[in-house]
């Protein structure tokens, strides 16, 4: 089959794993391997003191000897302004070792497919705006064209639909979402338990649409914490034994934590495994069950089984009301998940025949529809306010992108167009304000999580004093009253107030939503019609100079 | 502003009196100490989860920390106090640590009940999505005299209709008066033991008997209630019924029907309302004289908003409210 050019790619960069999925001309939806030959990238970097960089499973396992030179799980400090992991005594952000990762897939996917024309990225749906942004970064310091990012359990729910459809002997060949509108609709819980993240999300589908209903989740809660406990508690036995922390030192620790993660794996499968460590000569064989660890991580589970609970609550729906609940991401195989789903809800729950590839798969799909829409000569949004918007960030004007025929076959093109979804918002939006019966400054939410988006709020405030000039507003995201729980994200300034307003003039805050992320906010004192308005985009979360910086080092880089 | 807390995360967060920290499990989840009732347990350690949660991405790392912490204790509380030997090992240390006598304080408790079950009044001309709670040491009287437990407002009701008595552990419900009549889940009856979700029906009102706990977990929340009322027509007892989304009742001139139109044309068991995929629907019971729909003849139909339905020489409006 002849290879196309300027492919699309669909991108799962994950806190323990990554990968990177294409949609063929057929329709098929294809994990690209790596040149290791794994279908899996673990998101690790090695930088050696000569500065060659590794990444995958050879930094993994160069963590033993050299746990000061290898970073992993820095997806969980995405987004942190000031967070910086020294490797090697160097400094690195997040982004910056996710951009790696990101060039170490598309490098390594060029084998297939030699020229990659962008990708979409995901990220966990309880991602906040500021670790969105970075997301958005680390694209940008690798060099690729970020079209899209979307959420992982929208992802995998739309992976799902997909393949469900194959499953039921729909046309292989033939990438028919449309097909699906001949099912009954249906709603999927995605109970999406990764290697550093938790989320939670309810979506309905129906025809070609995906609605997400509501989402939830922890931004740390994953894998690596059921880990962390079997090494306190083998760490503990060895003190216990021995009198020696291998906490201590580094490479006992990083070795350590390997063989937990495996036993843990292994306890998956079988019931009983042996922890092996060894230190200054003294080695404990430490002997542990499935049931030892259930007992460790109890606490843990009992999070995710809390936050499923409450956000039945939040979304009012009941477990009848649930057709399906797909489990998704690695630590979904525990035996003790799919228990604890079906004890609460009384339904089995499915596991996909492939956890960890399923949200690339979802994310190379929705890269494959953006494509067709933006090659399209004919706009295809009939009902604009429902579809997937062209991705304005980072993204050129359409007119420029390939013809569609070269690519995909036109029925495979036809069908996809249909293709309508929805998100929401896992994060509500407001502005500061004062409450003058407490007078207490508060957060007032404008647009409240789980909102489906695109959408657009608007609520009235009164001026704080007699004769203001100037209103400032201070836009944050969160869900607390209180705005020391919030992240401000931005700001709206209304200067040149007109002299003499007396106090409780009314000021009109509306905020708009846009389905790429986007978040206008407007302000209108409403007497003079003096107006501000503002766009935060997701944009960046670094200056440009720093964004220059660090995208040429990034390209300069040779991942070995 | 100061972004900083003061440092203690328990009471910021969760609105904790000073004291012990991390405070004893009872306290943590907001509970009376050695509460044993699983259901209300979850419940706290859900609500607790839900008072912290939104502070779970602090942007100061310190303050994270904290507040992963209180999370973890809540999550803890929850494993250790739903599962019986565990709860069993944590009350007696709990007990010994604050010098409690254990089985006093449960003594003590079994004297003063909480609510466990209370009625909702979820159809009927008056007080429709009212719930009362029902309280075991009481006599929860039923009926239109004022000094009823649960006061209805129909005349198709005996002034002391029925009564709802607690007897080990058990609800049971006695119709009372010598006319009239009750039916529980559809079945004519004088006395019954009561199970959560019975629907008893009583001189046009429909009362849910419900766990406390299962309380606004019920499908669609009631959402839309209907409202019909009577725009022209001959008297009656009730001009109007209400009922909250989810439920279902029969119009006709039967004794048995919860809204009684007795007058010409109309059919004992004329037709029923139901709720069904968040709409209600009329379906006609093979009446003589048929059910009309904004002027139509109707087998089986969806009622919206501000529909006239016609039975027998009655039109009656229909309102939902969202």
């Amino acid at each position: 089959m002849a290879i196309e050019s300027d492919q699309v790619v669909g991108i799962d960069l994950g806190t323990t794993f990554s990968a990177i999925a294409y949609v063929d001309s057929g329709g098929r939806v294809r994990t690209i391997p790596n040149r290791e030959g794994e279908l899996t990238t673990p998101s690790a970097v090695l930088i050696e003191p000569d500065r060659t960089v590794h990444v995958g499973r050879k930094a993994l396992r160069a963590r033993v000897k050299q746990p000061n030179r290898v970073a992993v799980a820095f997806k969980r400090d995405m987004g942190e302004k000031f967070y910086r992991e020294t490797i090697g005594g160097r400094e690195f952000s997040p982004e910056a070792l996710s951009a790696l990762v990101l060039k170490k897939l598309v490098g390594d996917a060029t084998a297939v497919i030699p020229s990659i024309g962008g990708a979409v990225v995901t990220v966990p749906a309880y991602f906040g705006d500021a670790r969105r942004k970075a997301t958005q970064d680390a694209g940008r310091i690798a060099s690729i064209e970020v079209l899209d990012i979307i959420n992982e359990p929208t992802a995998a729910a739309l992976a799902n639909a997909f393949r469900q459809y194959l499953h039921r002997g729909g046309d292989t060949t033939r990438f028919e979402l449309a097909a699906i509108a001949t099912t009954a609709p249906s709603t999927t819980l995605v109970f999406d338990l990764g290697g550093g993240t938790f989320d939670v999300t309810i979506i309905r589908i129906e025809g070609e649409r995906l609605d997400v209903l509501a989402t939830g989740g922890e931004v740390r809660l994953g894998g690596i914490d059921f880990d962390v406990r079997l090494v306190t508690h083998f760490c503990d036995e060895f003190v216990r034994r021995h009198g020696i922390d291998l906490r201590d030192s580094p490479e006992s620790l990083a070795q350590i934590q390997a063989f937990c993660e495996m036993a843990k794996i292994t306890l998956s499968s079988r019931t009983q495994t042996v922890i092996v460590g060894e230190r200054y000569g003294k080695q404990l064989h430490l002997p542990i069950s499935r049931r030892q660890l259930e007992e460790l991580t109890a606490d843990l589970l009992a999070r995710t089984q809390i936050s499923v609970e409450n956000l039945l609550e939040d979304a009012l729906l009941t477990w009848d009301r649930i057709d399906d609940i797909l489990l998704v991401g690695g630590a979904s195989r525990m035996p003790v998940v799919a228990d604890m789903l079906n004890r609460i809800s009384g339904k089995k729950p499915n596991m996909d025949q492939a956890p960890d590839e399923i949200v690339a798969h979802g994310a190379a799909i929705h890269a494959a529809i953006l494509h067709m829409r933006t090659s399209s000569a004919v706009s295809v949004a009939v009902d604009g306010s429902r579809t997937i918007t062209t991705p304005e960030v980072g993204v050129e004007p359409a007119s420029d992108t390939v013809a569609v025929p070269d690519l995909f076959d036109q029925k495979v093109v036809d069908a996809t167009r249909k293709v309508r979804m929805t998100d929401v918002n896992s994060h509500g939006l407001g502005v500061v304000v004062r409450d003058s019966r407490e007078n207490t400054v508060v957060n007032s939410v404008i647009i409240p999580k789980n909102t489906p988006l695109p959408t657009e709020r608007v609520k009235v405030f009164g001026t704080e004093a007699a004769n203001q000039r100037i209103v400032r507003l201070r836009i944050l995201e969160g869900d607390t009253r209180d705005p020391r729980g919030c992240t401000q994200i931005g700001e709206c300034v209304i200067r040149h107030l007109p002299k003499g307003l007396p106090k409780g003039s009314p000021v009109e805050v509306s905020f708009r939503y846009d389905t790429s992320g986007r978040i206008h906010v407007r302000a209108v004192e409403l007497k003079h019609s003096t107006t501000a308005e503002v766009e935060l985009v997701r944009n960046t979360g670094f200056d440009q100079v720093d964004l220059t910086r660090l995208t040429n080092a990034v390209s300069e880089i040779d991942i070995e | 502003m100061s972004l900083n807390w003061v440092d203690d995360p328990y009471s910021d967060f969760l609105d904790l009196p000073a004291g012990e920290r991390p405070p004893q499990f009872y306290q943590l989840l907001e509970l009376e100490i050695f509460c044993a009732h699983r259901e209300r347990i979850e419940q706290a350690a859900r609500k607790q989860f839900r008072k912290v949660k939104p502070y779970q991405e602090h942007p100061d790392r310190k303050m994270r920390e904290a507040i992963q912490d209180v999370i973890t204790q809540i999550a803890r509380a929850r494993v250790v106090l739903t599962d019986p030997e565990k709860k069993e090992d944590y009350d007696c240390a709990l007990a010994q640590r604050l010098g409690i006598d254990r089985a006093g304080v449960l003594a003590s408790r079994m004297a003063t009940p909480v609510p466990e079950f209370a009625l909702t009044i979820t159809a009927g001309p008056t007080d429709v999505g009212n719930t009362i709670e029902l309280l075991a040491d009481t006599r929860v009287t039923v009926g239109r005299d004022p000094h009823c437990v649960i006061l209805l407002h129909s005349l198709r009701l005996a002034k002391l209709h029925g009564e709802l008595r607690h007897q080990h552990g058990r609800w049971s419900y006695t119709h009372v008066a010598r006319d009239g009549l009750t039916l529980i889940n559809e079945q004519r009856v004088v006395e019954k033991e009561l199970e959560a979700g019975d629907r008893i029906e009583a001189g046009g009102y429909v009362l849910r008997f419900r766990r406390l706990t299962d309380l606004g977990k019920e499908p669609g929340s009631y959402q839309p209630p209907i409202t019909l009322i009577v725009i022209r027509g001959p008297s009656l007892p009730d001009a109007s019924c209400s009922a909250v989304g989810g439920e279902r009742f029969l119009i006709g001139s039967c004794e048995t029907a919860l809204w009684q139109l007795a007058g010409p044309w109309v059919s004992r068991h004329h037709c029923r309302m139901e709720f069904e995929a968040k709409r209600w629907v009329v379906t006609d019971l093979r009446s003589t004289h048929g059910t009309m729909l904004n002027g139509k003849r109707v087998a089986r139909s969806p009622v919206q908003d501000r529909d006239t339905l016609s039975i027998g020489r009655f039109e009656v409006m229909a309102r939902l409210h969202s």
